[in-house]
């Protein structure tokens, strides 16, 4: 029987030897079930009307390093108590929308593509290298280890 | 002669290959590389060498390429960036026996 898939990081891992596009497309399918099992929330017009610090973050489903950035935020919500709404990039298909989400951010060079609300106002955006550490800005994740993990998986050893 | 490898778009330029990338790393002036955050001039002042064309229009002539690498980029789909990498494309400029790397794994070797 196969296992669900609990990690984001597990949707880009191909499986039976799947060609790039068609593991791209399946990951995509799959996204949405991963999402509602962690602890991060999909993301809804609602979003930004939260009081307190809301982190909205797009991302590409066919970027490792998206979702391993994704892994990273939903265990350390754990942690910590904060709003991370989260949506799938490639279900945009118009600036005007990306930027409803993301304000600054119309055409964004890279995911992720990332704004920062506090208590319904908006703060700052960013994308790509800039939106990861954000993100890391946002939630107060120690950006060197958080960096090493999203962009090669592993985990730094202690100091 | 030294094999042609290509680094098609995505996360994260690479020494020694020929790094493939749209026309936006030189339009738009806010464009950062994703790994390092780096300017496109910042790269190319590290030494990296750049294609710029189209993804689905390879400046290549068919059967040359040796290898072909992808890192985290879209393959056969449209998004708000264009149209991504095309397999039809790698399928075309890679050699006979040339190879697709795709996020670090041998995904096809052209017959």
């Amino acid at each position: 029987m196969d296992q669900a898939v609990t990690r984001f990081a597990e949707l880009g891992t191909p499986r039976g030897g799947e060609m790039p596009g068609d593991a791209q497309r399946r990951a995509q399918a799959e996204f949405p079930a991963v999402l509602a099992a962690s602890r991060l929330q999909p993301w809804s017009p609602n979003a930004i009307s939260h009081a307190g610090r809301v982190l909205v973050i797009g991302v590409a489903t066919w970027s490792r390093y998206d979702l391993r950035l994704l892994d990273l935020v939903s265990d350390h919500l754990a942690l910590c108590r904060s709003a991370v709404h989260v949506f799938d990039i490639d279900t945009i298909t118009a600036p005007d929308e990306m930027e409803r989400r993301v304000p600054g951010q119309r055409v964004p060079h890279h995911p992720p593509v990332v704004a920062l609300w506090q208590d319904g106002r908006f703060v700052e955006s960013a994308c790509g290298f800039a939106g990861r550490h954000l993100v890391y800005r946002a939630l107060d994740i120690e950006p060197g280890p958080a960096e090493e993990f999203v962009l090669t998986a592993r985990i730094p050893s202690p100091a | 002669m030294s094999p042609i490898r290509v680094n098609l778009g995505g996360e994260g330029e690479e020494p020694g290959v020929l790094n493939q990338q749209g026309r936006w790393v030189v339009l738009v002036a806010t464009w950062r590389s994703s790994r390092t955050g780096q300017t496109f001039s910042d790269l190319v002042s590290a030494g990296l060498d750049f294609l710029i064309c189209d993804n689905t229009a390879l400046s290549f002539p068919d059967d040359t390429v040796d290898e072909v690498i992808t890192n985290g980029v879209p393959i056969d789909r449209q998004s708000l960036y264009g149209p991504g990498v095309q397999s039809g494309e790698v399928r075309r400029i890679l050699k006979s026996g040339g190879v697709w790397i795709h996020d670090g794994a041998l995904v096809w070797t052209k017959p």
